[in-house]
Formats: structure tokens, C-alpha cells, sequence
């Protein structure tokens, strides 16, 4: 399903491409998400920029070690996995950052650049099923004063699979939340619960 | 040019002679004062969050120091560089490229944002500089959407060719060389300091252009369709002014759903300009609904439209008077005839 730009899948419709997994899927069956649910964002990955936390790959460890320190420089990793039953490739990861009131405004949404200065990152070719992280870090550094959400974004290479939204209209942030091509991260809570 | 401004000039070349010893380059160059305000640098020139109606005065104006070292938060801000020509020949081919770092953060070019132009671009060509001519790089840059920031930002120019080949950017990896970077003369650097802004500023953008064919140019009804934001405060900005100086701007308070703010403009072929649109509220769940649409429509002339009357093509019992007065849902079967509808960023 369509909807200005943004495409959306229901909680139980995996994309037939690459998505970024949400919390963990036990919640999904609760009565009531809980509001960090939505925020929570565990294909966002992220450590300063002198320590080399991820190095050895995806974790759960990597997650609870994630922290958004402003003013720091950090280094900042997208995971997705593949839910087709062939290989993908072209595809490629986006960041942002905003402010928390800002988040439906995408005019707002600041682009981030990764340490070779591109805008994207490329997954490679991605086998069924495999779970990868996007080849290039992101470099992050934070404002020191105000409160941000990172913003992860799957795409193709045309930037056809799913584009970011018009800047002329507020977006609706349970589409964006729902859909697996984005995902949303309080840098204020970025420890990851499992249940 | 007079001879008072011929003075100033002389004195600003030896103000700058003195400040940065050794030869002027045999080319374009920027001009830096480290007195009396440390690390101005009068050929970047801030115009905050108004764009100037007419950027050829600030080559004529070159004694004069840009009026406004400060950038307005919450806003896109519109900033000029100019230059002159040392050489004894013309230059062409060169560009002026511009960067934003918070204040302490200069000397490590990757922490440079970059700042685009409005029309996309990430340089700003300079026609032709005739020798020893002043000339202002002929698009303007926005520094969009000013987030605030503890220090400030530190604006950067730097003057390059086409081929980034007579002046490129810096090794990302390795700090500046503060007092070579301050020495050289393709590249000026200025502190500014923010202006804040109150209330919550929501901002949204699109672009207008025009044809670059003939009959482009004309004028154009600009209108801003608003829905979602009752209770609040739009505005418009254009990024230059229309091709007679009318700066493009419009604010309005928004009483009822559905309002419909507008003005007529004149236009150029191959016009361009960025559009800024923001919404003033003092709270956020006043815009969770908030949709701008942006429309710009050719107005026809009273001899076109009884033309197309008389020749059938459109239906001659529609008042002539509703095309005088604007009204562009009637009219757009007339314009979509002469292809010279416009509409950017509208659905």
C-alpha cells in the first residue's frame, strides 16, 4: 500500500524485500503497545566514534550498548533483513535526525552523511533471509541542547521502493511506525528491551 | 563609481594587504577583516531570513560590509557571496561554494555542512568577471531551516573553479591549517551569532520555475491552499524576489479550515525560486493535520482569452471577468491549451 510516498505493510505483512525489524515481536500480541514500542528501533545501531563496539557485527549486546551522547561524534549502523526468497540487491539505507516535536514535518528531518560523505549506504547483495548491516557507517553528532529521533530509511538505488514523504504535509506517524522500511529511534531511550 | 567608493576600496585593499601579507591571487578573491570584529569577512553577505530584491548592489555597494552578522533561528536564511577579479584578464568558469560548522568546529572540514543554493545546487557560478570588476555569484544560497545551536555557526566561503581543480575542499581527516586557512584568499570565514525564535516554527518547502520557453513569462496567481493548522499563522517566502523586485511573501493569520491565501507575481522565463513556508504556533497539536498546497498559474490576457473564445476552445458563457479576477480553477482548461500552466509542488 501506498500513501504519499511513504509505503506501508501491516504488522503481520513482511515486505518481499528488506525491512528493519521492530521490537521484539512478542509485544506485538499485547493489548496496547507500550509508547516506546514505536521508538525503539532495534536495526539502529550506534557507538562513539573512538570506541569500535560493533566491529564484530549485529547483537543483542550492540544494542543495550547503544548510547546518544550529544555533542559527541558517532558512528551509526542500519541492519536489515532480507524477507525475500531471492537474493536483493540495490538496496540502500538513509538516515536523519530531528528534533522530537518536528518529527512529522520531513522538511525538518536533517540528512546525515556517512564517512565517505554520501547521503546513503549500500547493503550489498543480500541472501534470503541474511541480515546484514548497511556497508558504511553514518557519522552523527548530536545537538547539544534539544531532544532527537534518529529516522531509518530502506530504499532502492532509483529511490523508487520508497521515498522520503513530501515536505508540504504533516505525515501520519502510525503509518510511518507501522511500516517496515522505516523505523524510529528516541535517542532519549535507546536501551533495547527484550522480553 | 565615485570617487568616495574608490577610496574605500583603495583602503579596504590595504586593509587587506596588511592583514594578509604576500601577493593578491592573479584571479577572484575574498576578502577577510580580522579587525575590528574577529574573522568577518565582508563578501559573505548574510541577509538573514529576508532575501535581498536586488544581489547586483552588493557589487556595487563593495565598500560596504554586509549589515547583519546574525541568523535568524527557526528560519532559512539567505546568504550572497561576491568577489573581485585581481586578474588583469577575465575570469570565467568560477564558482563560490559555501559551508556552515558550529563555531568550534571550523577546523575540521568534515563537520562542514554544506549549504546549497535554490536551485539544488552545491555551487554558485559567477558570470564572466571582467579585471579588477566586483561580482556577486548569481544564485542564492539558503541556509535552510537554522537549527539552533549552543555557539553559532561559522559560515565559510570558498571560491573554486567549475572543474574543482583551482581550489578543492580540504582532506576531511586531518585538521585545518588554521593560519594558512586564514592567509588564503580563496577562502573567508565569518562568526555569526543566532537569533532566536519564538514558538514553535513548522516549516515545509517546494520550488517554482517557470518554462524556459518564450511564452513563459507572464503573470502568475501564487496561491497557498491551507488546511489542518486553524488557530495558526502561515507564511510564504520566496527566494528571490519576481522579475519586476516584488519580494514573493505573503503572511496571514488562519481563522477557518480551508483558507486560500494568494497574489499575482510576474515572472521570467527559466525563473527559479526556492519557497519557504512556515507555520507560527504555540502548539504542535494545532498542525498534526497540517496540509500546504502550493499553486502558480498562469494568468491570461483579456486578448488571449477572447482569442481561444472566439476559436471555440474554450466555452464562451464563462464570465471573462472570472479570469481577470483569478479565479485559476476556470481558467486551467485555457492555460493547459497554451501548455503555460505552472504548478510547482501542488498535488
Amino acid at each position: 500500500m501506498t500513501y504519499m510516498g511513504i509505503t506501508f505493510h501491516s504488522n503481520e505483512e513482511l515486505p518481499d524485500d528488506l525491512y528493519m525489524h521492530k521490537a521484539d515481536s512478542c509485544y506485538k500480541h499485547m493489548h496496547g503497545l507500550p509508547e516506546w514500542y514505536n521508538f525503539n528501533a532495534p536495526c539502529i545501531l550506534a557507538h562513539p566514534a573512538d570506541s569500535s563496539s560493533i566491529k564484530e557485527g549485529y547483537s543483542s549486546w550492540a544494542l543495550r550498548a547503544r548510547r546518544f551522547t550529544t555533542g559527541v561524534e558517532l558512528n551509526v549502523r542500519i541492519a536489515a533483513s532480507n524477507n525475500a526468497s531471492t537474493p536483493k540487491s540495490n538496496r540502500i539505507a538513509c538516515l536523519y535526525y530531528v528534533e522530537k516535536d518536528y518529527l512529522p514535518f520531513t522538511a525538518h528531518w536533517q540528512e546525515l552523511r556517512t564517512y565517505q560523505g554520501n547521503l546513503l549506504s549500500d547493503f550489498g547483495t543480500v541472501e534470503p533471509g541474511q541480515r546484514v548491516l548497511a556497508q558504511d557507517s553514518f557519522k552523527l553528532i548530536l545537538p547539544e541542547n534539544g531532544d532527537y529521533y534518529i529516522i531509518a530509511q530502506i530504499n532502492d538505488i532509483e529511490n523508487r521502493l520508497n521515498p522520503k514523504p513530501p515536505s508540504t504535509m504533516a505525515i501520519d506517524l502510525e503509518k510511518l511506525h507501522q511500516s517496515y522500511l522505516w523505523s524510529v529511534l528516541d535517542t532519549a531511550n535507546p536501551v533495547y528491551i527484550t522480553c | 563609481m565615485s570617487l568616495l567608493e574608490l577610496k574605500e576600496i583603495i583602503t579596504a585593499q590595504e586593509r587587506y594587504q596588511a592583514e594578509k601579507p604576500g601577493a593578491l591571487p592573479d584571479d577572484l578573491y575574498l576578502r577577510r577583516w580580522t579587525s575590528p570584529a574577529l574573522n568577518t569577512a565582508p563578501d559573505i553577505w548574510i541577509a538573514g531570513n529576508v532575501p535581498l530584491p536586488d544581489i547586483q548592489k552588493l557589487s556595487e555597494n563593495y565598500a560596504t560590509d554586509s549589515s547583519d552578522v546574525s541568523l535568524q533561528s527557526r528560519q532559512d536564511n539567505y546568504i550572497y557571496v561576491r568577489a573581485r577579479n585581481n586578474a588583469s584578464e577575465p575570469r570565467r568558469r568560477r564558482v563560490a561554494q559555501l559551508y556552515a560548522a558550529e563555531l568550534d568546529l571550523i577546523m575540521w572540514p568534515h563537520s562542514w555542512k554544506e549549504i546549497y543554493t535554490d536551485t539544488g545546487s552545491n555551487i554558485s557560478p559567477f558570470a564572466t568577471v571582467a579585471p579588477q570588476a566586483v561580482a556577486v555569484a548569481t544564485e542564492t544560497f539558503v541556509f535552510p531551516y537554522v537549527v539552533p545551536a549552543t555557539s553559532g555557526y561559522t559560515l565559510i566561503a570558498q571560491i573554486n573553479d567549475l572543474s574543482n581543480q583551482l581550489n578543492p575542499k580540504p582532506q576531511q581527516s586531518t585538521p585545518l591549517d588554521m593560519a594558512a586557512f586564514n592567509a588564503d584568499p580563496l577562502w573567508a570565514s565569518t562568526n555569526t551569532c543566532l537569533i532566536p525564535a519564538q514558538g514553535y516554527v513548522v516549516k515545509m518547502d517546494t520550488r517554482l520555475t517557470t518554462a524556459s520557453t518564450p511564452k513563459a513569462g507572464g503573470t502568475y496567481l501564487i496561491t497557498l491552499d491551507v488546511k489542518g493548522c486553524v488557530g495558526t499563522e502561515v507564511e510564504l517566502k520566496g527566494s528571490t524576489a519576481d522579475s519586476k523586485g516584488k519580494p514573493i511573501q505573503f503572511r496571514s493569520q488562519v481563522t477557518d479550515d480551508g483558507r486560500f491565501f494568494g497574489s499575482s507575481y510576474y515572472l521570467v522565463p527559466s525563473y527559479n525560486a526556492y519557497i519557504s513556508l512556515y507555520i507560527y504556533t504555540d502548539d504542535m497539536k494545532k498542525v498534526e493535520q497540517a496540509e500546504l498546497t502550493f499553486t502558480s498559474s498562469y494568468q491570461a490576457s483579456s486578448n488571449d482569452i477572447q482569442r481561444a473564445v472566439e476559436m471555440g476552445l474554450i466555452a464562451g458563457d464563462i464570465s471573462l471577468d472570472a479570469f481577470h479576477s483569478g479565479y485559476i480553477e476556470e481558467a486551467k482548461p485555457f492555460m493547459v491549451l497554451r501548455s503555460l500552466k505552472l504548478c510547482a509542488g501542488g498535488r
